[in-house]
């Protein structure tokens, strides 16, 4: 009998969708509280005190952190041996739908043109799963992350002819975007960078970038983890501060994926995660064996 | 940073006083109105209709909340702001036609509702963005829930609030809007950084597009639109 059945991913899309929107990952809120302990000025210290203090009553009450429990987004990898007989977008979407009532999530999700809302967080190719296929693990890998708009709304994407300077051209694209979102993506935040690729797969590198664990752990290549650092340095030095009130910290990491790119032209895809850098993972084997993290 | 707390009615003087960078706590009715709900709210004026709440003279919050029902009774579960600066010119147009007095959101909003704001001599205060567990702690009943077929998010909730803040001064009753204040103290911020990162701030990569972000976004008046903040100075007479 396979243990890995429809009930078990349904039911996993639920919990895993609901410890995110009320419980931020412990290296998240690490983090943030560091960077209360750096920040100097009164302004600056409400601003992320009032974070904490929002994080412990969302724990306390078990209610979503923030309203914008987003776009319910799954990054999910499919390790050597996996192997499923049902519907596996079917059983997410019904975690989502039972998230939805029962948590409950905002009804985020409309029809784009007739903007009609299907009042259950689905349809139209939510929910949004990417997959992913690794021979390098024996389990199927699960990560919600319900992406709220404030943030994803600084989406950008740009081309850069190679004789350019590709990496100086990716921070002065970054310094670009800070300098007019200001405040408003809720910082302090996560920069995710997609260097290369195709156009989606540019912008796919930036998300996986976001979704990097641990939270704004430094590339695996020295050239690139350097890249990353010294571009947080420079996103803080501008001084916006948390909700850009003015403070050191307005980024708390940049994190950075390259894809093979085109002899003519790199695209530099870049995504904002707002403070509230919700995630959950589990893992899944197919006797269906469950590790949450 | 001065803390100031008003309570329903909100009165014009009180407003006038608020300052910038203050920090404010609000006692009493408030209604929720985002992207669908100001459009709404400005077809029906338009038609001469009457709105579903009475909105003159209040507080408007840009925010989508998530909502159950217990006992029959709604009930907000989380809520807290959307971005602002997305309602720019639809706040600027309702805030003169229903004299507004107070509109609460997250960011900022451009000129030309510090310039409609300027003009009624009301206010926008800002909250720490994210927050909704938080906010929702201060909100003591729903009054009352209308256009709900524009879906939950998008509805017209009328709350009764308790001591909500922290909300913190993002325009005052002269048009002077914080953002550009901060524009103006990171100057010297974007320089270092610029030269941290060894990049000329005027040197141009791409091919396309030819500015990243991609023009002006959602109206905030981006750096290459502060010579226009000012709008709101001289609705107000001051410069």
């Amino acid at each position: 009998m396979n243990g890995l059945n429809e009930g078990l991913i349904s039911e996993l899309a639920f919990s895993l969708l609901r410890k995110a929107v009320i419980q931020l990952p412990e290296d998240v809120k690490k983090a943030l509280r560091d960077a209360l302990a750096q920040e100097t000025t009164n302004i600056a210290c409400k601003q992320i005190e009032t974070i904490l203090t929002n994080l412990e009553i969302a724990e306390d009450k078990q209610i979503p952190l923030c309203q914008d429990t987003g776009l319910p987004v799954f990054l999910v990898k499919i390790g050597k041996g996996i192997t499923s007989d049902f519907d596996f977008p079917g059983a997410i979407t019904r975690g989502v739908i039972r998230a939805s009532e029962e948590i409950p999530l905002r009804l985020n999700t409309i029809h784009p043109l007739t903007k009609k809302n299907t009042d259950n967080n689905t349809g139209w190719g939510v929910p949004i799963i990417h997959y992913e296929l690794d021979a390098g693990c024996d389990y199927l890998e699960i990560t919600a992350i319900p992406k709220g708009f404030g943030s994803e709304m600084r989406t950008s994407q740009c081309w850069v002819p190679t004789s350019q300077d590709i990496a100086e051209a990716a921070m002065k694209a970054v310094l670009d975007v800070v300098e007019d979102a200001m405040g408003e993506p809720c910082p302090p935040l996560l920069i995710g960078l997609g260097i290369g690729g195709t156009g989606e797969s540019s912008m796919l590198a930036a998300r996986r970038a976001l979704a990097r664990q641990p939270f704004a752990a430094p590339h695996q290549e020295k050239y690139i983890a350097e890249l990353e650092t010294r571009l947080l340095e420079a996103v803080n030095r501008i001084g916006l501060g948390p909700m850009g009130y003015g403070g050191k910290n307005y980024a708390l990491g940049v994190n950075i994926e390259i894809r093979g790119s085109h002899t003519a032209i790199v695209p530099i895809s870049i995504m904002f995660q707002c403070w509230a850098a919700r995630h959950a993972t589990a893992r899944v084997y197919q006797d269906g064996k469950v590790e949450m993290e | 940073m001065t803390e100031i707390h008003l309570a329903f009615p909100y009165r014009e003087k009180a407003v006038r006083k608020l300052r910038i960078g203050d920090v404010v706590y609000i006692t009493g009715e408030i209604h929720t109105m985002r992207d669908m709900g100001y459009r709404r709210a400005l077809d029906l004026l338009s038609q001469g209709a009457r709105l579903p709440a009475d909105l003159k003279e209040g507080a408007l919050w840009h925010c989508g909340p998530v909502v159950a029902v217990n006992d029959g009774k709604w009930q907000m579960v989380s809520a807290g702001s959307t971005t602002s600066s997305r309602f720019t010119d639809l706040a600027a147009a309702l805030t003169e036609q229903l004299n507004i007095r107070i509109t609460l959101g997250k960011g900022t909003m451009g000129p030309a509702a510090a310039k409609a704001i300027a003009k009624t001599g009301s206010c926008y205060l800002s909250t720490t963005g994210g927050c909704a567990a938080l906010y929702t702690q201060q909100i003591r009943q729903v009054i009352a829930a209308n256009w709900l077929d524009l879906g939950y998010p998008e509805a017209l909730w009328s709350l009764d609030v308790a001591d909500f803040g922290p909300l913190m001064v993002g325009i005052d009753s002269q048009g002077n809007i914080l953002y550009d204040g901060i524009r103006k103290n990171i100057k010297t911020g974007l320089e270092e950084a610029y030269t941290l990162c060894g990049v000329s701030k005027n040197k141009s990569y791409t091919f396309w597009p030819k500015r990243v972000p991609a023009g002006a976004p959602c109206n905030i008046g981006g750096p290459d639109n502060t010579d226009e903040p000012g709008s709101g100075y001289e609705a107000a007479g001051k410069k």
